[in-house]
């Protein structure tokens, strides 16, 4: 086992370093916008940024798309592509952390981020009303000059005393955008978060905070689990019809994040790198207890789903095997249902439809989903194995005198199971691998810890090699316990013997 | 002595969407009975074995073990089934058990025994089958002579009264059947009642003291191994006994195909590898005794059935023509040409009545 780890652990590193190798394309130089036409652009996901750069410059319509600023980055230095299409706050900070990329000096467009609020929600002219409140006093200002700026010490958050008479503000928000919603050492951090609370200051209310993809920001408020939301949001005709916006308290742009070709390589020596990129993902701001919380949450999330679902399996297995027409025909339809719904759809659709309106914690949505999920495998899988048994042992067992349900018990299940359990095995890795998605639903497991580093660092070797080593080690533990049960029922396993008797 | 009767079959239908193998079956097995069932394939001998111990309950009809009814909907099913051991075709060997684990598994689960008991009675039976030193093995490393035999001992662990045998030897090696008869043989001598579906007939004369021989849906004939193989009574019988070919013609017009006739009847000898002589005889007696004395005998409205039995077991030909209407004797009323052309293709000439009481002539061809 051991072996095996180290040796995909080489592959993997091989891997990491060979690839910007072969995307390896010749350079071309840029002056102006308009030379861009034509380029590779890439930009986050679930972004407009796409359209607006279309209407800007001409023949763009060559985009990709990533889910965090830190992948658009490794994308642009390996030149898979030529610009990545971004906000400025973001493009700054990126551009002073990595000498190899710059911003671009002409803006592809003005932009302007603003809170998002459920349609004719009344929260949003009270925030109206504090955002001008702070705009003329300095505050907004002020706030600005802080997160924009090079002092980490300044940037913490208020604490919540104040008593919050007038009720509580459940608001989602981004945490892969530094320095707008991000994650520190002590949890979330970031200008909008810090402008929320103090808005909730003013309005005496109490602030909850959940962090959520920001693809999941605008179905968190439609199902009413947010009343408001943000993430370096930017206010556009097309969102003003599924939400309502807050006056914008940022005017940012939209820029371009290109390749500094007049970067040249430190000769920082490779073992010093390595020890420096190790550093950011693990010992800097304690992050390596995020990833300890993480993999408690995935590991949670998998033990739970893994057993819920052998046992809800079973249960939908003997349904569908021996219930009336009417239980089987339902059975049957529900499995097929959720075996041709993708899990990320069926766990978008759990927590913000079915619970939209419950209070449920996330993380219980996702257990649950999962055990549903497994479950709906493993019934299939228990009944290949049930099938693979011939009738003729049941009979046998009937005839000699077992009831019914010895006979399953005695003569049919340990049979079946020497079939099922190794299909079991490969349902359960591919689960584990699966739970990765819970981020849409806002709980915070090994992947999404893993984004979150991988954001702020934007370094990927590191975190990806970990998430990917610590999925390694949890399957492997859990399929060692199945494993060690298949050698155990293999009746031909161990010496010959018959137990507890005196051999003639 | 009165003999004690063990199960009694009653009135019993078995009927699948498209077939109805068991129309109406009615016997009484006594203890001590070693009964071969033997017929035709399809014709339900399996399907009354399976309702016996209601693995296929009878769709209408009653089964009573000692006087008990396995077929009523609230009998302990599981309690009647240990009197009743079941051997199949396919073994049904546990495949996860050891062969001595087989064994012991339903005394141990079922009559509670311990498992020292289990073990030593387990033992003194796969001594008696021959197979002691196998005890460890599993069933996939058997042949299959010793996986029935296995099976057999598994079966009489359970001290059973009676055990049914749906054909033990069929899906064996033909140099493996002699080992699991003479496992049967034994048990017949030490007095166990037994009922054994097979085709092995020579085994079955041997062994039963009755056989049950099963066609259209019931037990067609029941009697002892001298009646049904010496001197089956009834016409079914007869042919399976005998393993007849059979070639038939209905004629009802005076305009019938005569060529048709001629020449099915040289199909069949060909089909048959029947000698030419014997073609040529079936030939004049169609010719002489149907076309030429019976046909105008019946005048407008004839209706005769003309019939070639071959019995593959004996070598022999035999023509039975049932006709309606008055007895015609031959010696009087036929063409002295004829006749002695008839006589001459014969080795003996009979009269009969058929089961639905029409003349009829039986004549062995040479
Ligand atoms: N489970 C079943 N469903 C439908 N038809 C069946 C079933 N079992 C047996 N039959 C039919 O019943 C008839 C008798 O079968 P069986 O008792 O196995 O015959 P035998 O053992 O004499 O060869 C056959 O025509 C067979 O196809
Ligand atoms: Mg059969």
């Amino acid at each position: 086992m051991q072996k095996k780890i180290f040796s995909l652990l080489i592959f993997l590193a091989t891997l990491l370093t060979l690839l910007p190798c072969f995307a390896a394309n010749e350079e071309k130089s840029f002056k102006t916008l308009n030379d861009f036409s034509g380029a590779r652009f890439s930009t986050l996901n679930g972004t407009v940024a796409d359209k607006l750069t279309q209407s800007v410059i001409p023949n763009s319509d060559n985009f990709v798309y990533y889910y965090t600023v830190a992948d658009g980055i490794m994308a642009l230095k390996s030149n898979k592509v030529d610009a990545f299409v971004l906000d400025d706050p973001i493009c700054r900070l990126a551009a002073a952390r990595n000498p190899e990329v710059m911003v671009f000096h002409e803006p592809v467009m003005p932009d302007q981020y603003g809170f998002a609020f459920p349609k004719g929600s009344p929260l949003r002219n009270k925030f109206n009303t504090v955002l001008r409140k702070f705009s003329e006093d300095g505050t907004l200002q002020n706030l600005r000059d802080i997160w924009l700026g090079a002092d980490e010490s300044k940037k913490v958050l208020l604490k919540q005393d104040w008593p919050g008479k007038n009720g509580t503000i459940r608001y989602y928000h981004d945490y892969l955008v530094e320095p707008i919603v991000y994650v520190g050492a002590d949890g979330p951090l970031g200008l909008e978060i810090d402008l929320a609370l103090r808005i909730a200051k003013e309005l005496d209310m109490k602030i909850e905070l959940t962090k959520c993809e920001f693809g999941g920001l605008i179905a968190s408020l439609q199902s009413g689990k947010a009343d408001v939301v943000s993430g370096s949001m930017s206010i556009t005709e097309e969102r003003k019809k599924s939400v309502d916006f807050a006056d914008s308290h940022y005017k940012a742009a939209l820029v371009l994040l290109v390749r500094n070709d007049s970067y040249v390589a430190s000769n920082e020596s490779f073992i010093d790198s390595v020890k420096a990129s190790f550093e950011k993902t693990f010992i800097v701001e304690n992050r390596w207890k995020l990833i300890v919380d993480g993999l408690l949450v995935t590991i949670l999330i998998s033990a739970c789903a893994g057993i819920g679902g052998l046992f809800l399996g079973f249960l939908l297995c003997m349904l569908k095997r021996e219930g009336s027409k009417p239980v089987r025909n339902f059975i049957n339809t529900f499995i097929r249902l959720l075996k041709s719904t993708p899990i990320v759809v069926f766990l978008m659709i759990a927590y913000y439809i079915i619970f939209g309106s419950v209070n449920i914690s996330a993380l219980w949505v996702a257990i649950l989903a999962f055990t549903i999920n497994f479950g709906v495998y493993a019934a299939e899988t228990y009944s290949t194995g049930l099938d693979t048994v011939d009738n003729g042992q049941r009979e046998a067992a009937l005839a000699l005198g077992y009831t019914p349900k010895q006979t399953f018990w005695k003569v049919i299940f340990p049979q079946a199971a020497r079939h099922f359990l190794p299909i079991l095995k490969g349902d359960f890795i591919a689960m584990v691998k699966e739970t990765s998605i819970v981020g849409y639903i806002s709980v915070q497991d090994l992947t999404m810890v893993s984004d979150i580093i991988h954001s702020r660092t934007m370094e990927a070797f590191f975190p990806l090699l970990v998430t990917a080593m610590i999925y390694l080690i949890i399957a492997n533990m859990l399929t060692t316990v199945l494993d060690i049960i298949e050698i155990k029922i293999d009746p031909k396993h161990g010496k010959r013997t018959v137990k507890g008797v005196k051999m003639q | 002595m009165t003999k004690q009767a063990l199960i009694k079959i009653s009135h019993v239908c078995k009927a699948y969407p498209n077939v109805t193998p068991l129309k109406d079956v009615n016997t009484t097995i006594y203890k001590g009975d070693v009964i071969s069932v033997i017929g035709p394939s399809g014709t339900g001998k399996s399907t009354l074995l399976r309702c016996i111990n209601m693995m296929d309950p009878p769709t209408s009809g009653d089964i009573y073990i000692n006087d008990e009814a396995i077929t009523a909907p609230n009998c302990q099913l599981h309690l009647l089934r240990r009197k009743m051991g079941m051997v199949f075709q396919s073994f049904n060997l546990f495949n996860h058990k050891t062969v001595i684990e087989n064994i012991m598994m339903a005394p141990m689960d079922l009559l509670g025994k311990s498992a020292q008991e289990a073990y030593d009675k387990g033992m003194e039976l796969l001594r008696t089958v021959g197979l002691a030193d196998k005890a460890l093995n599993f069933p996939d490393e058997l042949s299959g002579g010793q996986k029935q035999r296995v099976a057999i001992a598994r079966t009489l662990a359970m001290e059973p009264e009676m055990i049914l045998f749906d054909e033990p030897t069929s899906a064996l090696d033909p140099t493996k059947v002699g080992e699991v008869l003479e496992v049967i043989r034994e048990l017949a001598q030490k007095g166990m009642t037994m009922l054994i579906v097979t085709h092995e007939m020579n085994f079955a004369k041997d062994v039963s003291n009755r056989i049950f021989y099963m066609d259209q849906g019931e037990i067609y004939e029941d009697g002892t191994p001298e009646q049904i193989f010496e001197h089956p009574q009834r016409e079914l019988t007869r042919h399976f006994i005998m393993r007849t070919k059979l070639m038939e013609e209905i004629i009802t017009s005076k305009d019938f195909d005569f060529i048709a006739i001629r020449n099915n009847i040289d199909q069949f000898g060909k089909k048959y590898l029947l000698s030419p002589k014997s073609v040529h005889n079936m030939q004049v007696v169609f010719e002489e005794l149907c076309v030429q004395t019976l046909l105008p005998y019946q005048g407008e409205a004839p209706n005769l059935q003309f019939r070639i039995e071959y019995s593959d077991k004996t070598n022999s030909i035999q023509i039975r023509i049932a006709y309606s209407g008055k007895a015609f004797e031959l010696e009087e009323d036929m063409d002295m040409i004829s006749y002695a052309l008839l006589k001459n293709a014969t080795t003996s000439i009979k009269t009969a009545l058929t089961e639905n009481g029409e003349n009829e002539f039986i004549l062995d061809i040479k």
